[in-house]
């Protein structure tokens, strides 16, 4: 008998604008110690399906409208709140996606940690903390003692992430729903977390459901598949199956948004410099906002006198025109800094920035604002880069007309065929950026910083905030329009395999330094740092067989 | 946390002197005070007067001679009431007021909070409706016309309790209590209220339901910690606000307490009388606040750290 | 599919979107709430009716009938007559034209200080900001009230410096709120992006950040203001606010409880008439708010 069978799940969500179906006759079967991983972008379902099973939906709106849900035996979707209550966290248990957010942070770690015991299992707390102490080690926290008594703000993301798991396992629950556990993670920490997960779920023979955006992630942990898509469930098998043989339109685009391989092939690029960065240094002092886990460490580790971090440690380098430069690090390498720094959007504290030949820091106002015309940004939210109040029109007019390269006569044909080259309608002009969904809104930011043809566009991390099959999009646009205008570009990226499909050359940056600099090639083929090789072995192969490859290597590696 | 508390103590220090010294000069140019040229006032008051303030000498003297007697808790003599002086008064009505405005505070809290979380918890019902309509009447009818309106319906008509005095007949500390604190009562139950649905909403909350815990330990302990923040640090200006709320209080139930004088004082215009007790209500306010954000920080274990990081 | 993006990305609501959503969408939302709108009818009618007091109202405002002494609602005195025979209904209006005046003017004030104040603040960050703050910091632990009370003990019940009053006190909790949306503000990409198009500070302010700040600060004004009615109320009350023969709600209200167990009307109608106002105004701010950022939580 397979440990959770699920017929027909269908969830809706009433609101004023009508129903939405979140959730349409999702059916699937899940035995014990298996791993399923659904599959889907955002808008699919596949967190709604999870939650609902858990009776974790926000009830208005939303109501479960039909199927079953069969667990051990019951029916989880007709249970009483008191026997739900009595399985969630025991026999069932979830991971979130943040744990930053998902920790109370006015309750100790240990506080949290003993209460799946002491009301389960009515411990005594006592007992409880010696399991959760133990429990703590096995997550792989040094220092149990002092984790157990430390609150979420004191840790690191990883290991909040880890404080979660063995929150969630501290029961031995039978069936573990994770719930994109990783995405809020870096790469290398997110495949510590994925290996730990599988190590537990060995241990204990704990059945996993894996939720996630990104195909690539489970290749090496999922045993079946669901890719889902607008609540139902498109194409479901065996991992081989999906990712050799994907039988749907869709599975085969999402295999397919997934940069692998070399850049394409361009025509090259002159010899020249157009930018020229020398010994740069950023630096940004601590104050009440700025805590973080990095300050933390730098605090504890050098003299508390300390109040400030470099964020950019002297970095020197230079971009030829009509290249594509990759920055490729972790979040809190710098590489935003850097971006910014470099735009004169923050000042830098030594060093100097040369743009075609000219100091950046030293040049006169007037000079310095003709000089912006040529430099634009990329941002990565595409919810905070547009000015809400503002129509799209507006947002596309507003470089124009104040650089003087259109007048209010000829604006609006400026502005039309600008929005073509974006790829939107024209009907857009009119509108504003609530009315587009987060792809389209960064269609209009690039809009925006092509306007001026300018020469040198920094994109930082431009598709890290969007759904898989949108970034192939709009990294193909980015990739058209910097050719079509001739532009240098430097794309700033943690995604290693999106800046190798991209640039000629790529920087590794780690704690504010260029760790590595070396063509696209010459990175992947023969990398020379212990970072980068890291980092290189973090990338999820989306090819089941490669990751089971990799993962016997290190297992005999141990 | 300790320096962080001192930080706020020292921080406290010039605006407990700008009060002091702002009072002092504001009362100085008080047109027909005793201060002024005007001499209508009885020869044994002005010979107290001048002892005590040595009218005689450059103004500076006169500013660094009260601050030392104010440091020394005298406050002077009353104007008005001659042979008495402030201290006197201040000692007489203190306790007074000290006890409505305690008896007030705990009904503001205790009501206000049950109330508001009560309803929190069960967002656009009718155990929302009622209890959020109920405050909004708390909030828009303000303590001088509830006073005596209560006054009128529960003293006089229905004859159920009296209506003046403190302490000297059974049950006369009810009605100026509620008129006191109900005002208050309905903020704070908006405010839990706030922050109750607030925190409901918060990630934390849903692993906390996902761990399979009880709804009252969810609530009492995971919500209630976060949810209360906003009520907590209303507790300083509310504090505040019922000092200034027994002026009203006490004068409509003629309560012998330290607002009344102070309104009286301010009718007579006895001015060392304001001075004092102004200076005096000041420096309770003054420290009450401080208190109240003192133990804002002190409840959010992040804003405990950066101050422990920060000094 | 905006919606099902919003349910399946975060089971709880996180707004993405800043300051809500736009004047007629706003406008839409805030028709749908029938409270708000009732509201807004009461408040426009008072207005009228205070401002066309002199020609409409019954009776003159010194009008006293001694003969009549104090009697209840009827048909001649709609509202009844005070102890000297005057009119109710007539002071009441004459009284809601300087309650609502202190009402809206010192709101005003408050309004024109604070987000300056705030916006400046703000925008400036650094070490201005942290100097203007703290001063707004300092000025708010003086006990206001007292202060007041002094003033006008001091220099007389003088209706300028009654507005003044009020509005100095008023304006520090706009100016923080001002300045605590500049902040979030000031972190958008998009404001970043206007700076690296090479946009002077001037123009980023009034084209970027200013229509941005308007909700909270339209919706904070509208809740002002009945706080300072209040407090006007409370300070006339006290005997301490407007002078006769200038009237107000709150003086009114003084009057009636010295009557109270005989004339109960005296005090019952111009509370009646305070407590609507407020109820009106704040059932209209609370609207405004939901209207014009309905992810708002509510209070």
């Amino acid at each position: 008998m397979s440990l959770l069978s699920v017929e027909d799940l269908t969830v809706h969500f009433h609101s004023r604008n009508g129903i939405t179906k979140a959730v349409r006759n999702l059916s699937f079967v899940l035995d014990y110690g298996e791993t399923l991983a659904i599959v889907g972008e955002s808008g699919s379902g596949k967190s709604v399906a999870s939650y609902s099973l858990l009776d974790l939906i926000p009830k208005p709106p939303g109501k479960i409208e039909a199927g079953k849900a069969i667990f051990n035996g019951s029916d989880l979707l007709t249970l009483e709140t008191l026997d739900l209550q009595k399985i969630r966290g025991n026999e069932i248990a979830i991971i979130f996606q943040d744990p930053m957010s998902s920790l109370n942070p006015y309750l100790t770690i240990g506080e949290q940690l003993i209460e799946p015991i002491v009301y389960h299992k009515k411990k005594s707390r006592r007992e409880a903390k010696g399991l959760a102490l133990s429990m703590l080690t096995e997550v792989g926290l040094n220092g149990p003692d002092n984790k157990f008594n430390c609150f979420p703000h004191e840790l690191s993301g990883g290991m909040q992430q880890r404080a979660m798991i063995a929150m969630a396992l501290i029961t031995k629950p039978k069936l573990l729903i994770c719930d994109e556990p990783t995405t809020a993670l870096d790469v290398t920490t997110q495949t510590q977390i994925i290996r730990l997960i599988q190590k537990i779920q060995k241990k204990y023979k704990i059945a996993v459901v894996f939720i996630s955006h990104d195909l690539g992630v489970v290749a090496g942990i999922a045993d079946k598949i669901i890719v889902m898509k607008d609540g139902e469930a498109v194409e479901s098998g065996i991992t081989n199956d999906i990712f050799y043989n994907p039988k749907t339109q869709y599975t085969k685009k999402l295999l397919s948004s997934i940069p692998r391989g070399e850049k394409r092939e361009k025509n090259y690029t002159s010899k020249k410099v157009l930018l020229e960065v020398n010994n740069l240094v950023k630096y940004y002092p601590v104050n009440q906002d700025t805590f973080s886990w990095q300050t933390f460490k730098l605090f504890s580790a050098k003299n508390t006198e300390k109040r400030y971090v470099k964020a950019v440690d002297d970095v020197s380098f230079d971009i030829k025109r009509g290249e594509i430069f990759g920055v490729v690090g972790e979040s809190g390498c710098g590489k935003s800094s850097l971006g910014k720094t470099i735009l004169q959007l923050t000042s830098l504290d030594e060093g100097q920035i040369y743009f075609s030949d000219k100091n950046l820091v030293n040049l006169p106002l007037s000079e310095k604002i003709s000089m912006r015309k040529h430099m634009q940004m990329i941002f990565q939210d595409p919810y905070s880069s547009l000015n809400p109040r503002m129509t799209v029109f507006d947002t596309l007019a507003e470089p124009l007309l104040y650089h003087s390269l259109a007048t209010s006569t000829n604006i609006q044909k400026h502005v039309l065929s600008l929005i073509d080259d974006i790829g939107l309608p024209r009907i857009s002009a009119k509108k504003y950026p609530h009315e587009f969904s987060g792809g389209q809104r960064q269609r209009i930011a690039i809009g925006r910083a092509i306007a001026t043809k300018p020469e040198f566009i920094i994109a930082d991390e431009p598709v890290s905030a969007l759904d898989v099959t949108v970034q192939a999009q709009i990294l193909e646009l980015i990739l058209n329009l910097t050719e079509k205008h001739n532009m240098t570009m430097m794309f700033i990226s943690h995604d290693l395999s999106v800046v190798r499909y991209l640039a000629d050359r790529i920087a590794v940056m780690q704690h504010g330094k260029i760790v590595e600099l070396n063509t696209t090639s010459e990175i992947f083929s023969s990398a020379s740092e212990k970072y980068t090789k890291e980092l290189l072995g973090a990338i999820p192969l989306a090819d089941p067989k490669e990751e089971k490859k990799r993962q016997n290597t290190i297992m005999s590696d141990r | 946390m300790f320096y962080f508390a001192l930080r706020r103590l020292i921080q406290s220090v010039p605006v407990l002197i700008i009060v002091i010294t702002a009072t002092f000069f504001l009362v100085r140019a008080a047109p027909g005070g005793p201060f002024s040229a005007e001499k209508n006032v009885p020869p044994e008051v002005v010979k107290a007067l001048e002892a005590q303030y040595k009218l005689d000498q450059p103004i500076w003297q006169q500013y660094t001679s009260y601050i030392n007697d104010l440091i020394h808790g005298q406050f002077g003599p009353s104007f008005r009431y001659p042979g008495r002086t402030v201290n006197e008064l201040i000692e007489a009505g203190l306790p007074v007021t000290a006890e409505l405005a305690l008896y007030a505070m705990l009904l503001a809290v205790f009501f206000g909070v049950s109330s508001g979380v009560y309803a929190g918890l069960r967002p656009n019902s009718i155990h929302d409706y009622l209890p959020m309509s109920l405050s909004m009447i708390g909030i828009c009818v303000p303590s001088f016309l509830m006073g005596p309106l209560m006054v009128l319906f529960f003293g006089i008509y229905m004859e159920w309790l009296p209506i003046s005095g403190w302490g000297n007949t059974p049950g006369d500390k009810i009605l100026p209590t509620i008129t006191l604190g109900l005002g208050y009562a309905a903020f704070i139950s908006r405010l839990s209220r706030g922050g109750i649905l607030e925190v409901m909403s918060k990630d934390y909350i849903r692993t906390a339901r996902a761990k399979g815990l009880p709804a009252r330990v969810i609530v009492f302990k995971h919500a209630l910690r976060g949810g209360l923040i906003p009520v907590v640090a209303f507790l300083g200006p509310a504090f505040a606000g019922l000092l200034s709320g027994s002026f009203v209080v006490e004068t409509i139930f003629q309560i012998p307490g330290l607002g009344r004088f102070y309104v009286q004082a301010a009718f007579n215009r006895d001015y060392t009388m304001i001075l004092g007790t102004t200076i005096f209500f000041s420096t309770l306010i003054i420290v009450f606040n401080l208190l109240s954000d003192i133990v804002s920080v002190w409840l959010d274990p992040k804003l405990r750290d950066q101050y422990r990081h920060n000094k | 599919m905006v919606e099902v993006h919003k349910y399946e990305e975060k089971l709880s609501y996180k707004p993405k979107d800043l300051g809500g959503s736009l004047w007629s969408d706003g406008w839409i939302r805030l028709k749908k709430n029938k409270l708000a709108i009732a509201s807004l009818f009461i408040l426009g009618f008072l207005c009228i009716t205070a401002v066309l007091t002199p020609i409409i109202a019954p009776y003159g405002y010194e009008e006293q009938n001694l003969l009549l002494g104090a009697v209840p609602p009827s048909s001649d005195h709609w509202l009844g007559t005070d102890v000297f025979g005057r009119d109710m209904l007539t002071r009441i209006m004459y009284g809601s034209r300087i309650s609502l005046a202190v009402g809206f003017i010192a709101s005003g004030v408050a309004l024109c200080i604070g987000v300056l104040w705030g916006a400046l603040s703000g925008y400036s960050g650094g070490r201005i900001d942290a100097f203007m703050m703290r001063i707004v910091d300092i000025l708010y632990a003086l006990p206001f009230m007292i202060f007041i009370i002094l003033l006008m003990v001091i220099f007389g019940r003088n209706l300028l410096l009654l507005f003044l009053a009020i509005g100095a006190v008023e304006w520090l909790t706009m100016a923080r709120i001002v300045r605590g949306q500049v902040l979030t503000i000031k972190q958008q990409d998009f404001i970043e992006a206007a700076t690296s198009l090479g946009l002077s500070h001037w123009t980023i302010i009034r084209r970027h950040i200013i229509p941005n700040t308007l909700s909270p600060v339209i919706v904070y004004a509208t809740l002002t203001v009945p706080s300072v009615m209040l407090l006007e109320a409370f300070l006339s009350f006290l005997g301490l606010g407007i002078q006769p023969p200038q009237s107000s709600w709150g003086l009114l209200i003084s009057y009636g409880v010295e009557t109270m167990e005989e004339y109960p009307w005296l005090i019952f109608f111009p509370g009646l008439f305070l407590s609507i106002t407020l109820f009106s105004l704040n059932f209209l701010g609370d609207g405004l708010r939901d209207a014009l950022d309905p992810r708002a939580s509510k209070d």
